[in-house]
C-alpha cells in the first residue's frame, strides 16, 4: 500500500512538473478492445501499456466490448466523447470487410484511424509431430483426397477463411475449413488433434513455441522470429495477407489531438524495447501515423474489394 | 389451477409456436451450416408448443398439471393480488404498471437525455412506487437524500473508479 | 525439483501479500455482488498497478480479486435472485427461497463455506496436479462441448418438475435467443431483424439481469410486505448450523468441486456448465430430490463450490498452455506477459518460482475469503433485509440499469435487459418459468458450435458418427451420464409407486 501511495505522489509531482509542457493527456485515456481479452489485439494493447505510461505519465485503460466481430463497440464509438481521452483498437480487414458484406451499424469511413501499428501474418499451422513438413506435402494430400483435411481458422468470411479459399484457388488444393469463435479456440482444437491445421498468424507459432510448426507465413519477407519458415511467395503462391492492427478515436476528436494521440504511439512503436517484444511474441511492425492513414486505408480497401468479390462467388 | 383451462398458458404456447415456425421458415433461406440448428429447434418449438396446447385443452389430461416450482417468483405476486381487495388489487396492478413504464423509458432515454438526470428521476419514480402507508415529511426528506447520494455513489463508481465511458446525452 | 519452497511460502506469506489478498478479495467480492459488474472489468482496471508492484505481489491481488468476484455473484443470487454472472445461475434455484423464507443468513454462510471449499480443491489441484490435468483441455473436442451442453440442458427436467413440456418449450425458445447474431459457423445473419444492435447476439448477462431480476421488482412493489423474511435478533452467523450441513453434505462438496476444477479446465464451458452440471447431479445424489429448487442447502453447497472451484481450474490451462480457460484468465494472461512471464510447463520448475507464489497466494486469497465472507455476507443480508421498500426498489433497479449498461457500455444492453424482463414476466404469468430459458440461452451456442464442428469434421473424414460420439470415449461418459440423469426420475417414480401401491402423490 505504501509502494502505491509513493507511486501516486511520484505520478502527481510528475504531472505538476510536466504539466505545463505537456497538456495532453493529463488523465487516464481510456482504451476500448473491441474483443475478449487474450486476443492478438490484447495482448498488443497490454505491451503498449507500461510504455504508454512512461511517455506521458498517464495510465492506459484498457476495456473490452466485445461483440460481433468488433463491429458492436465500432458502432458506437463515435458517440464516445471526442476529448482525446477513449480510443478505441481497429482491425483490417474487419473494419473495410464487414461494412462491404452486411451492415454491422458502422462504415469503414465513420472510424477515423489515427495510427496502424502492426501486422500478423498468415500462417499455416500444423502440430509438432505431424506428418506433413511442407507445405507441398499439404498441397498433395488435399489434391489426392479433396475436402479430407480439415483446416481451423476464425469465424466465417474472416481473414482466416479467405486465406483457406485463396490457397484453393491458387494451387486446387481443397480443404474443410471448420470456423472457431476466436484464435484462443482454435489453439486446443489443433493440439489437441481436432483439427489437423490451422490458419493463424505467425503469433500463435510464436506464443506456442515448439509444439507446433509453421509451414509457410503469408508476409512478403521472412519474418525475423521465424528465420527458417518460408514465406507462400518462395513457394511460388501469391499469398501476402494476414490482420493489422491500429487505433481510432470518435469523429469530434479535434485535429491537434488526433495528431498528439499519433504521435504517441508512434513512439511507442519506435522504442526498440517495445519493438524487441512485439517481434518476440510474433508480431510484423508496422508504422502507418496519422497523416499517411488515409492514402493506406484507400490502398487496403481497393484490395480486399477484389477479395469481397471473390467472396461474393464463394457464397 | 386445477379445475381451470389455463389460458395464460395456451396464449404463451401460442407466442412461442409462431416463434417456432417464424424460425423454421427463416431457417429455409439460410447458408445449410447456418439452418441445420434453427430449423430442428424451431420445428422442436412449435411442436412442443402445439402438444402443450392440446394437453391443456383435454380435459383428462389437466388434472395431472402443477405449477412449476420455480416461477413462484413472478407467480406470488399475482396469488396475493388474488386473495386482497378490488381496490388493492387495482392499486398493485397500477404499481406494477408504473415500475415496468419506468424501466422502459430508463432504457430508452437516458443515452438521449444522460444517465444521471435519467437514473435519478427514475429512482425518485421507483421510490414512490415502492412506499406503501403514510411516512412523514422528514423521513420523506431522508428517503430522497438517500436515493440522491446512492445515484451519485453508483455515479462515481462506473464513471470515475471503473472508467466506463458513460453517455452524456443533452444533459447529464 | 528445483523450486524452493520455503522461499516460495516466505513470498506469498509476506504481510505485504497477505495484506494485497484481503484488499483483493473484499474489491472482488464488491464487484461480484454488483449484477453486471465482472471479475474481468475489475482485473483490467487494476492490472496497471500491478505494474509497478513485483510480478508476485501483482499476480496475488488479480488471483484475489478473480476468486472473491465468483464469491460475490452468489450476493445477489441470494438476496435478490439475480445472479450477477452466469456461473451464479444455479445458485438462485435455493438460495432465493431459502432467503425469502427467513434463511438468508444460513445461506450466506453457506455460500461462503461452500466457496471456501471448491476454491480449496481448485486451488490445491493447481498446486499438484496442473501438467497433468491440463492436457483435459486437450482431449475435449467439439463434439465434449456438445454433450457436456445437452447434460446441462437435461437439467430442464428437473428444474421443472411439476410441468415438464412447458420446461422444455423455454429451453427450445431460450436456445433459438441464442442463435441471434451473426452465426459463427455458416457466417449468416440470423434473427436480427434487420437490427445491427443485435448482431452481437443477446447478452447474457443482461439477459439474466432481466430475466431474473424484473419479476422480483414487480413481486416488491406488488405488496407492501418484506423482501425477505428477517432473521431473529440476535441471531449469529449460524455457522455450527452451516458447518453441520457441509458436513452432511461432505460428498456432495467434494464431488462438486471436483466436478468444478474439471469444468473449469475446459476452455470455453466455464462456470456456469459447472455449476449447473454439480447442481444436476447433487440432485441425482440426493435422497430428497424434491426439495431442490425449494431451499435446499445441498443444491447452494453444490453450486458454490463449483464455480470457485473452476478459478483453480481455469488457471490450469492458462498457466500451463498459454490458453486461458476464462475471460478473467485471459487478461491475467496478458498481464503475465507484459511482466515478461512465459506460460508453459517451465513456468513450474523456474528457479524463482512465480508460478508457485502466485498459486499459494491463491490459496490463500481463497481462505482469507472464509472471515472476509462471513462479514460482509452478514452486512449484505442485514443491509438488503431492513432496507425499507421504498428504497430498495430504486436500488436494485439502478443496479440492473448500470449493471447491463456496464457489460459493453452500451444502452442497446440495457434495452434488451428491459425486453427480457418484460417477456420474462409476462411468460411467468403464463406459467413458463425463467430458468429452462436462460439455460437455452447460455448453453445453447456451445452446444449448436459443438454439433456444428462435429459435423464437419466428421463429413470431411467420412465418419460423423465416430467423430460425434462413437470414437470417443469421453463423449461416451458425458452421454451415460445424460441417460442416467434422465432416466433416474422415471425410475425413482417406478419404485414410489411401487412402494406406495395405488395410491396417487398429489
Amino acid at each position: 500500500m505504501l509502494k502505491k501511495l509513493g507511486l501516486f505522489a511520484a505520478m502527481i509531482a510528475f504531472t505538476a512538473v510536466t504539466g505545463a509542457a505537456m497538456a495532453f493527456p493529463d488523465k487516464p485515456i481510456n482504451y476500448i478492445i473491441p474483443f475478449n481479452a487474450g486476443g492478438e489485439s490484447d495482448i498488443s494493447a497490454r505491451l503498449q501499456q507500461p510504455y504508454f505510461k512512461k511517455l506521458t505519465g498517464q495510465d492506459l485503460i484498457i476495456q473490452y466490448q466485445a461483440g460481433a466481430g468488433g463491429a458492436q463497440a465500432w458502432s458506437v464509438l463515435n458517440d464516445q466523447p471526442g476529448d482525446g481521452y477513449t480510443m478505441m483498437g481497429t482491425n483490417l480487414p474487419h473494419i473495410i470487410m464487414q461494412p462491404m458484406l452486411q451492415d454491422p451499424g458502422y462504415k469503414t469511413e465513420d472510424l477515423v484511424n489515427i495510427y496502424m501499428f502492426h501486422f500478423t501474418p498468415d500462417a499455416l499451422i500444423v502440430r509438432a509431430d505431424s506428418e506433413y513438413e511442407t507445405l507441398q506435402q499439404v498441397i498433395d494430400a488435399a489434391k489426392a483426397a479433396p475436402g479430407a483435411l480439415t483446416v481451423g481458422g476464425t469465424a466465417t468470411n474472416t481473414a482466416n477463411h479467405l486465406a483457406n479459399q485463396r490457397l484453393a484457388d491458387l494451387t486446387g488444393a481443397e480443404m474443410t475449413y471448420i470456423p472457431y469463435t476466436g484464435t484462443g479456440a482454435t489453439i486446443p482444437a489443433l493440439l489437441g488433434g481436432e483439427v489437423e491445421l490451422l490458419w493463424g498468424y505467425t503469433t500463435v507459432a510464436a506464443g506456442q513455441g515448439d509444439k507446433v510448426r509453421m509451414l509457410a507465413v503469408a508476409q512478403d519477407k521472412r519474418h525475423p522470429l521465424f528465420p527458417d519458415v518460408p514465406t507462400f511467395k518462395e513457394l511460388g503462391i501469391d499469398m501476402v495477407g494476414g490482420a493489422y492492427r491500429g487505433i481510432a478515436v470518435p469523429s469530434s476528436t479535434p485535429e491537434e489531438v488526433r495528431k498528439e494521440l499519433s504521435g504517441i504511439i508512434g513512439k511507442i512503436n519506435a522504442d526498440p524495447d517495445f519493438i524487441a517484444q512485439m517481434e518476440q511474441a510474433g508480431f510484423a511492425m508496422l508504422d502507418i501515423p496519422y497523416e499517411e492513414m488515409d492514402a493506406f486505408m484507400a490502398e487496403r480497401k481497393k484490395l480486399y474489394e477484389e477479395i469481397a468479390r471473390q467472396l461474393g462467388s464463394l457464397k | 389451477m386445477n379445475g381451470r383451462t389455463d389460458i395464460a398458458g395456451i396464449l404463451g404456447s401460442l407466442f412461442f409456436a409462431s416463434a417456432g415456425a417464424y424460425v423454421f421458415v427463416a431457417s429455409l433461406g439460410m447458408s445449410p451450416m447456418a439452418a441445420m440448428f434453427p430449423r430442428t429447434v424451431g420445428a422442436a418449438l412449435a411442436l412442443l408448443a402445439l402438444v402443450q396446447i392440446v394437453t391443456a385443452l383435454a380435459p383428462r389430461l389437466r388434472n395431472r398439471e402443477r405449477m412449476v416450482p420455480r416461477q413462484d417468483a413472478a407467480g406470488e405476486g399475482s396469488g396475493a393480488a388474488v386473495e386482497a381487495d378490488a381496490d388493492g388489487q387495482a392499486e398493485s396492478r397500477g404499481r406494477r404498471l408504473v415500475l415496468l413504464a419506468t424501466m422502459v423509458a430508463w432504457a430508452l432515454l437516458f443515452p438521449v437525455v444522460g444517465i444521471f438526470v435519467t437514473s435519478l428521476a427514475a429512482c425518485i419514480v421507483l421510490m414512490f412506487t415502492g412506499l406503501f402507508g403514510r411516512i412523514s415529511p422528514r423521513r420523506l426528506a431522508l428517503y430522497l437524500a438517500v436515493v440522491l447520494a446512492m445515484v451519485i455513489f453508483f455515479h462515481l463508481l462506473m464513471g470515475t473508479v471503473l472508467n466506463i465511458p458513460l453517455p452524456r446525452g443533452l444533459l447529464f | 525439483m528445483a523450486v524452493d519452497f520455503g522461499f516460495v511460502l516466505a513470498q506469498a506469506f509476506s504481510p505485504f501479500n497477505l495484506l494485497l489478498a484481503v484488499i483483493g478479495v473484499v474489491l472482488g467480492t464488491v464487484i461480484g455482488a454488483l449484477p453486471g459488474l465482472s471479475a474481468t472489468m475489475a482485473i483490467a482496471v487494476l492490472v496497471p498497478f500491478t505494474f509497478a508492484m513485483d510480478p508476485a505481489s501483482g499476480l496475488i491481488m488479480l488471483g484475489a480479486i478473480y476468486t472473491g468476484a465468483i464469491y460475490g455473484g452468489a450476493y445477489a443470487a441470494i438476496l435478490v435472485n439475480t445472479p450477477g454472472t452466469p456461473s451464479a445461475i444455479a445458485t438462485t434455484f435455493d438460495g432465493y427461497p431459502m432467503a425469502k423464507r427467513g434463511d438468508g443468513d444460513l445461506a450466506m454462510t453457506l455460500a461462503t463455506l461452500a466457496s471456501v471449499v471448491g476454491g480449496v480443491v481448485g486451488a490445491l489441484s493447481l498446486i499438484t496436479l496442473s501438467p497433468l490435468l491440463a492436457n483435459i483441455a486437450l482431449a475435449f473436442q467439439s463434439s465434449e462441448y456438445f454433450w457436456l451442453a445437452i447434460l446441462g440442458l437435461t437439467l430442464i427436467a428437473s428444474l421443472s418438475s411439476g410441468n415438464v413440456l412447458k420446461g422444455l418449450i423455454g429451453g427450445a425458445f431460450g436456445l433459438i435467443l441464442s442463435m441471434i447474431g451473426v452465426a459463427v459457423i455458416g457466417g449468416d445473419t440470423r434473427f436480427t431483424f434487420g437490427s445491427s444492435a443485435l448482431l452481437g447476439g443477446i447478452d447474457i448477462v443482461s439477459a439474466l439481469i432481466g430475466l431474473y431480476c424484473i419479476p422480483v421488482l414487480i413481486d416488491l412493489v406488488a405488496r407492501p410486505d418484506r423482501h425477505l423474511e428477517p432473521a431473529p435478533l440476535g441471531r449469529g452467523f449460524r455457522l455450527f448450523e452451516a458447518v453441520g450441513l457441509c458436513v452432511g453434505n461432505g460428498v456432495n462438496l467434494l464431488r462438486s468441486s471436483v466436478i468444478g476444477t474439471l469444468v473449469g479446465i475446459l476452455p470455453g464451458a466455464g462456470g456456469s456448465i459447472a455449476s449447473l452440471v454439480s447442481y444436476s447431479e447433487a440432485r441425482r445424489a440426493s435422497r430428497n430430490p424434491e426439495r431442490f429448487g425449494r431451499g435446499e442447502p445441498g443444491g447452494l453447497l453444490a453450486t458454490e463450490s463449483a464455480n470457485n472451484a473452476t478459478v483453480g481450474g481455469g488457471f490450469i490451462p492458462t498457466l500451463v498452455l498459454g490458453i486461458p480457460g476464462t475471460p478473467p484468465d485471459a487478461v491475467i494472461l496478458g498481464a503475465l506477459l507484459v511482466q515478461g512471464i512465459r506460460t508453459g510447463p517451465e513456468l513450474f520448475t523456474q528457479q524463482n518460482g512465480i508460478a508457485y507464489i502466485f498459486m499459494f497466494g491463491l490459496l490463500i486469497a481463497t481462505l482469507m475469503m472464509l472471515p472476509i465472507g462471513l462479514f460482509i455476507g452478514r452486512y449484505a443480508y442485514r443491509f438488503i433485509v431492513n432496507t425499507p421498500k421504498a428504497l430498495l426498489v430504486p436500488l436494485i433497479a439502478f443496479m440492473t440499469v448500470v449493471g447491463s449498461f456496464a457489460i459493453h457500455s452500451n444502452p442497446h444492453d440495457v434495452v434488451v435487459m428491459v425486453a427480457m424482463g418484460v417477456l420474462g414476466w409476462l411468460l411467468g404469468l403464463a406459467g413458463f418459468g425463467p430458468s429452462p430459458i436462460v439455460l437455452g440461452l447460455v448453453l445453447g451456442q456451445i452446444a449448436e458450435q459443438g454439433f456444428m464442428r462435429a459435423y464437419m469434421i466428421g463429413g470431411a473424414r467420412g465418419n460423423f458418427g465416430g467423430q460425434l460420439l462413437f470414437d470417443r470415449p469421453i463423449s461416451w461418459a458425458i452421454v451415460a451420464l445424460i441417460l442416467v440423469t434422465l432416466a433416474f426420475p422415471v425410475l425413482r417414480r417406478l419404485r414410489r409407486s411401487r412402494e406406495a401401491g395405488s395410491e396417487v402423490r398429489s
